[in-house]
């Protein structure tokens, strides 16, 4: 199973809606991942252990694992592109 | 939008005059932070936060920011709502080279993240809703405001 990392500055708020949008994302599509809601702080630590970064902020650096940038489930502007490229990743 | 019509009170509700996305964040802290909902450090934390992870978001209606800051600093939730006279630049949350025309700004007083999921869904619903932030901007006073939020339950 796959580990996704859900980013953002605080880890409370835009992330817990990418979070959610994420979830259904996955039921939809009959896909199991572990998601975990962090700050972009935070990932430095934990990517070690993760597959896929889906964030709504600009990180610090690049990691080794692939990152999608989720701000369209927020502002609804592209939001079908970005929901495929993260399943494309969970494949 | 019920979650946040609780948060949001009329005096929540300003038009602002602002030259710089840190004007506006400063007045509309000072107004949590008189009302009772946030301890003066609440202030400090958000510009900070701002500069460090900008809040500036391009929807299809324009430019909105949703500046918050960690829970620490808010005794009670709550949503703080500015009309800007003039938009002014904010950094965009996902690409800070670039900057954004911001005229509405809705401030997070987030005090339990993990219960306020509701309150987040309703504040991504309200900016991807291009003609209730045009309602927004045309409203004529905070009681104008309150009843467009009231009327989209």
């Amino acid at each position: 199973m796959k580990t996704i990392l859900v980013a953002c500055g605080s880890g409370i708020a835009t992330s817990t809606i990418i979070c959610e949008n994420l979830k259904t994302l996955l039921a939809d599509n009959r896909i199991k991942a572990d998601i975990i809601q962090c700050s972009i702080g935070d990932i430095e630590g934990r990517v070690d252990n993760a597959d896929l970064i889906v964030t709504s902020s600009q990180l610090k650096k690049q990691y080794r694992v692939p990152t999608v940038s989720a701000i369209s489930l927020l502002t609804g502007v592209g939001r079908d592109d970005t929901e495929k490229a993260i399943l494309e990743y969970l494949k | 939008m019920g979650e946040i019509r609780k948060l949001l009170s009329e005096k929540l509700i300003m038009r602002l005059q602002a030259t710089s996305h840190s004007e506006a964040i400063s007045k509309m802290a000072d107004c949590l932070i008189q009302e009772g909902y946030a301890i003066p450090a609440y202030k400090e934390a958000l510009l900070k936060r701002e500069l460090e992870f900008p809040t500036g978001l391009q929807v299809p209606a324009g430019g909105i920011a949703i500046p918050h800051a960690d829970s620490k600093f808010v005794l009670h939730e709550a949503v703080a709502l500015a009309i800007l006279a003039e938009p002014v630049p904010f950094q965009c949350m996902d690409d800070h080279e670039k900057t954004v025309e911001v005229d509405i700004i809705m401030m997070l007083a987030i005090k339990h993240p993990e219960k306020q999921l509701a309150t987040l869904q309703e504040v991504i619903s309200m900016i991807q809703d291009a003609s209730l932030l045009e309602k927004l901007r045309n409203a004529k006073n905070a009681l104008e405001i309150m009843n467009l939020l009231n009327r989209k339950e």
